[in-house]
């Protein structure tokens, strides 16, 4: 028995009543399925190798104009959008961690403006 | 037009942005859904060989399976199997994936290096099938709290599929590996398009490596593999997370060192401790790399919301449940919160690395509102907790899931 994974969430009782299945489970006839094993035929197989055209909008203005030039080089806008709001610390390590370990080319003084707009307008104070 | 989605989660808004006015000939007029945590709500969209999938992020693209997919049947549908890419280059598009021209190459710390073909991949080495869930590392990231930045999934980030191909062992023992050769690296066709950006190259320990079930597969539930799940050739790592199941992979090289680039380190790793968590909002002491995935449960023929009917008829409560490779011995459901646990009856086994079904006939009581609790143990012995634990990455999430149902 691993010991290592007891603390997260075996106990005696569970490892007893995984003997006592086992035994079970070779007595038992398997189950009645309730949905089928195998899926359909894929009926969009043959569809044209064409992505979907556009992403969401950037924002507009002056002050999302280091998050255009920058953030977008790599990714779409929701990937910013879709994160939960985060604190002024939580997106200065963002956007430290995408320059430092992404190797996002975002210039150092550029960084407070950028964390300036995510923290309003995604993010809470 | 609104689609039975039932997100897992109490929140089951559902509504239609293109009712907004003046959006209806917008672009973005698509089905709406709402994930049941803070700013989970995503579009669903179509992409080439797929039904229209939650749309985390338009590129790199990352697509969620909607739930109700895992009650449809055991092994998923390629068109609903979701898809997760890192880089800006992805996917790959179709002029360097063209099976005439693919080529995969096995070169570095080897006697005999190679460049094969899929034909000759295929005519060289036996095919061999597995049955095997890919999942996510931040699969369900979304229920962390306190809330993680990353990709926000949901628990669609999961997939079982019957794979086939030839066994990575037999492709590596062709290329003769060299005495000090230590791990094994693997490159896909997606790429980075900003200069410094770190390719998304992954590593194998060798003896990792060399596990016979690990496969170089280009089928999936009998077809070839959709351009999104890595077509033509991609890695299979069963019981290990999806990170180390490099798509389009088209480069193979043996190393005599660990590899510390950016997806193995500092990407892609847990805190070195046995149930891979640390206190809420700390930082680990050491890491570890990812590895395999830990024991998981899921009630999926019911979602939260759901409404018992007709009143007073015994209904079949029925889920999936997997974990990294040893196989599931059992799965026990509480329909009272956690009070009391009951057996569920197993389904066909399809295999240590899969999907199994469970079951549990159940007489619903009269009135209240039932919290139904499945929770699995493998047969090593380990199960879930029953209160989440926690990571800085929101990797591996396994807490036993909480569904109210309404009578």
């Amino acid at each position: 028995m691993n010991l290592r994974y007891f603390q997260c969430g075996t106990s005696c009782r569970g490892i007893l009543r995984a003997v006592v299945a086992l035994t079970g489970a070779l007595v038992l006839a398997a189950a009645t399925a309730t949905v089928p094993e195998s899926p359909k035929a894929n009926a969009h197989a043959a569809d044209l190798w064409v992505l979907p055209v556009g992403e969401p909008a950037l924002p507009e203005g002056e002050s999302a104009a280091p998050l255009r030039r920058h953030c977008a080089l790599c990714h779409s806008f929701d990937y910013i959008a879709t994160q939960p709001r985060l604190s002024r610390t939580g997106w200065t390590a963002n956007v430290d961690k995408m320059r430092t370990k992404y190797g996002a080319p975002i210039p150092t003084n550029d960084v407070p403006a950028l964390v300036n707009f995510l923290v309003k307008h995604h993010g809470k104070e | 037009m609104h689609r039975e989605l039932g997100e897992e989660g109490t929140s089951r808004r559902r509504f239609l942005k293109a009712g907004l006015a003046g959006l209806a000939a917008s672009a973005w007029a698509e089905e709406m859904v709402q994930l049941p945590f803070d700013n989970g709500e995503r579009p669903l969209v179509k992409y080439p060989q797929k039904r229209p999938l939650i749309r985390h992020t338009a590129r790199p693209p990352q697509l969620e399976t909607p739930f109700s997919v895992y009650q449809e049947s055991l092994l998923t549908p390629n068109d609903a199997f979701f898809v997760r890419y890192h880089l800006a280059g992805s996917p790959p598009p179709q002029s360097v994936l063209s099976p005439e021209t693919f080529r995969l190459q096995v070169r570095g710390s080897v006697q005999t290096p190679q460049t094969w073909s899929l034909e000759t991949l295929k005519e060289k080495f036996e095919s061999v099938e597995v049955v095997a869930v890919n999942q996510c590392s931040g699969n369900s990231r979304g229920f962390f709290q306190p809330r993680i930045p990353g990709g926000q999934s949901g628990h669609g980030n999961m997939g079982c599929a019957r794979w086939r191909g030839v066994r990575l062992a037999d492709v590596l023992k062709a290329s003769n590996l060299l005495p000090q050769s230590k791990q094994v690296l693997f490159d896909g066709l997606d790429r980075p398009l900003v200069a410094g950006i770190p390719d998304f190259v992954k590593a194998l320990d060798v003896e990792q490596a060399l596990d016979p079930d690990v496969l170089l597969a280009w089928e999936m539930n009998g077809e070839a593999l959709p351009w999104l799940n890595g077509y033509p050739l991609r890695l299979v790592v069963p019981g290990r997370y999806g990170t180390y199941w490099v798509k389009h992979l088209h480069s193979i090289q043996v190393v005599d060192a660990t590899f510390i680039g950016f997806w193995m380190n500092p990407a892609y790793r847990i805190p070195d401790d046995p149930c891979a968590h640390v206190a809420p909002g700390t930082t680990p002491k050491r890491t570890v790399p990812i590895d395999r995935f830990n024991v998981r449960s899921f009630l999926t023929s019911h979602r939260s919301g759901d409404r018992i009917q007709p009143a007073g008829r015994g209904v079949t409560l029925r889920g999936i449940a997997f974990d990294g490779g040893s196989g599931i011995s059992d799965v026990t459901v509480s329909t009272d919160g956690g009070k009391r646990w009951t057996t569920a009856q197993l389904g066909k086994d399809l295999g240590r690395y899969a999907f199994r079904e469970w079951t549990l006939d159940w007489q619903p009581p009269t009135e209240g509102s039932p919290e139904i609790l499945a929770r699995a143990t493998n047969r090593l012995g380990q199960s879930q907790p029953l209160d989440a634990l926690w990571n800085p990455a929101g990797y591996m999430r396994n807490v036993v899931e909480r569904t109210v149902l309404s009578l």
